[in-house]
């Protein structure tokens, strides 16, 4: 039986009174990399926001349905904080904070009571490599951090992320605002992430979901058109809109 | 042509209107240090005030320790206010209320914060003319400048810093202070330094608070007089013109001094970063 970390039940998410998600119901298999697809305003970032709560940040949304996390209800069974710790975000442009590339990694865990040298040093260390930034920037960790490429900001918000060991990873167009390069380098992080990570991910690029995505979803008008193994949705699409949305996006 | 002839007239006004500001600020800085200037002696600057030596120097410490006392006291009172103002208020209504309140405090005469400190402090809850009821007042005088400056600098930090710690779990509160408040420092100082400069300049609010006694302050409830107390009493007497002048030039150095530091410091929290 597959292990559902995350389960999507009858979710409703309303900004004012315009119904951007409507009835949603899906799930996340744990260690798999579930892409997201679907036009632009089709209401995938405000998926994305919704299952690690930063829609809360909004006193204009409201939220209906369910979100299970490990069959805990995301909103009534844990805390926000504590959510947010286990499911972590990488967004669209890279946020590093204004302090060195060892602050932004060790802010995390340092608001979460690890206060050991040795431990973040080792945090750092790791996390660095993960994100495949550790041979750039190893001698510099005294360095702000908004002095890095775009690239590396990108992989540094990865570990700052990675670092306070979340069990999901959202990803909200990671490599969207990046040169090929580094988007490559982000897809092996993500490869490699995904034996310890449950990672959803929004992307524009069907190239990039075929590549990374063992499940898509196909998301229309707020609504889940479709979602199948990546391989079978891209091959045989059922839905006529799946149809050409693909067409047109591989264009 | 007309179009021409038009952009040449806006061109012309504003280049006046620069010259006219560069040059009445210049007229009057170079009026206060040549006249001023020489007037400064030793003699101003002797340890104690006596009707001979007419020495400035107790009402300089009085202006440092004033300014100090006073940032001390409104500084973090100021944070909190704005952090609570720009994260934590719900209600739209009570949040645009409260800060029309603060701007339109900040724009009263300064009298007002003057007859109300007298009216509370010095003479309702008995502090006498002193150091700690001119203390309290100018700090109720610069907090709305400060709450106001504040809050806008906190405002205007891009969402993405906010997401990005929350998306860590990190607590409101540990998003303002230690996200938000740094990102916003710069836009904090200046309204330190503009309030400083108030504290440094006023004299209204403080005659009937501080009182003008001419000694160097001992302690909180002694009474005493800052540089601009100082400069207002030498022209209320009328015979020492020569010396408020001393005293106006040796203000206004202090006026550059402070923002001289103060940008320095901003410009020094900015290279460590590298
Ligand atoms: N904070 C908000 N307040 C009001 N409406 C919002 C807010 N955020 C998003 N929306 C609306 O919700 C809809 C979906 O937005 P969302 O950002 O989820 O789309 P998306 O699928 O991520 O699009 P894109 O591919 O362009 O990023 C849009 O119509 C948008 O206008
Ligand atoms: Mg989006």
């Amino acid at each position: 039986m597959v292990n559902e970390k995350i389960c999507i039940q009858n979710l409703s998410v309303r900004y004012g009174d315009v119904n951007i998600l409507k009835d949603i119901s899906t799930f996340f298999k744990e260690n798999s990399i579930t892409a997201l697809i679907g036009s632009s305003g089709c209401g995938k970032s405000t998926l994305l926001r919704t299952i690690n709560r930063l829609t809360d940040l909004d006193g204009n949304c409201a939220v209906e349905g369910k979100i299970l996390l490990d069959k805990k209800d995301i909103f009534r069974d844990i805390g926000a904080n504590e959510l947010r710790k286990r499911v972590g975000m990488v967004f669209q442009k890279p946020n590093p904070f204004d302090m060195s590339i060892y602050d932004n990694i060790a802010f995390g865990p340092r608001i979460h009571g690890i206060k050991s040298k040795i431990d973040l040093d080792e945090i750092a260390e790791n996390t660095l490599r993960s994100a495949a930034l550790w041979d750039e920037v190893k001698d510099y960790l005294k360095k702000n951090a908004l002095k890095l490429s775009g690239g590396q900001q990108q992989r540094l918000c990865i570990a700052r992320a990675l670092a306070v060991k979340p069990e999901v990873l959202l990803m909200d167009e990671a490599t969207s605002a990046l040169d090929p390069t580094s988007a490559a380098k982000i897809e092996e992080v993500m490869l490699e992430l995904k034996q310890r990570c449950t990672i959803i991910a929004v992307t524009h690029s069907m190239a990039q979901a075929i590549r990374i995505s063992d499940k898509t979803v196909f998301l229309a008008n707020g609504m889940i058109i479709e979602e199948a193994d990546t391989a079978k949705l891209f091959t045989s699409p059922q839905e006529a809109k799946t149809k050409q949305f693909i067409k047109s996006a591989l264009g | 042509m007309k179009r021409y002839a038009v952009s040449a007239l806006l061109y012309l006004a504003a280049a006046f209107a620069a010259a006219a500001t560069l040059i009445s600020f210049l007229a009057i800085i170079a009026d206060i240090m040549i006249k001023g200037l020489p007037e400064i002696s030793l003699k101003l600057f002797s340890p104690v005030y006596d009707g001979e030596n007419f020495s400035m120097l107790p009402a300089c410490i009085n202006t440092v320790f004033m300014v100090a006392f006073v940032m001390a006291l409104s500084l973090p009172a100021a944070l909190f206010a704005a952090i609570y103002l720009s994260e934590y208020s719900e209600s739209e209504t009570i949040c645009r209320l409260i800060k029309s309140a603060v701007q339109t405090l900040a724009s009263l005469p300064s009298i007002i914060y003057g007859i109300f400190g007298y009216l509370c402090f010095t003479v309702r809850m008995k502090m006498g003319f002193s150091f700690i009821s001119g203390a309290l007042t100018m700090s109720l005088m610069v907090l709305p400048i400060m709450i106001v400056s504040t809050q806008s600098a906190l405002a205007s930090v891009s969402n993405q810093i906010r997401e990005g710690g929350c998306a860590l779990g990190a607590t409101k509160a540990i998003v303002a202070l230690k996200l938000l408040v740094p990102a916003a420092k710069r836009g904090i100082i200046s309204g330190a330094i503009l309030s400083a400069g108030k504290v440094v300049g006023e004299t209204a609010a403080l005659i009937y608070t501080l009182g003008s006694s001419a000694e160097m302050i001992s302690g909180l409830f002694s009474s005493g007089r800052t540089i601009a107390v100082h400069i207002y009493a030498m022209c209320c007497e009328g015979l020492y013109v020569d010396r408020a002048y001393a005293a106006s030039a040796v203000i206004i150095i202090i006026v550059v001094v402070i923002n001289a530091l103060a940008n320095f410091a901003a410009l020094k929290s900015r290279e460590e970063r590298w």
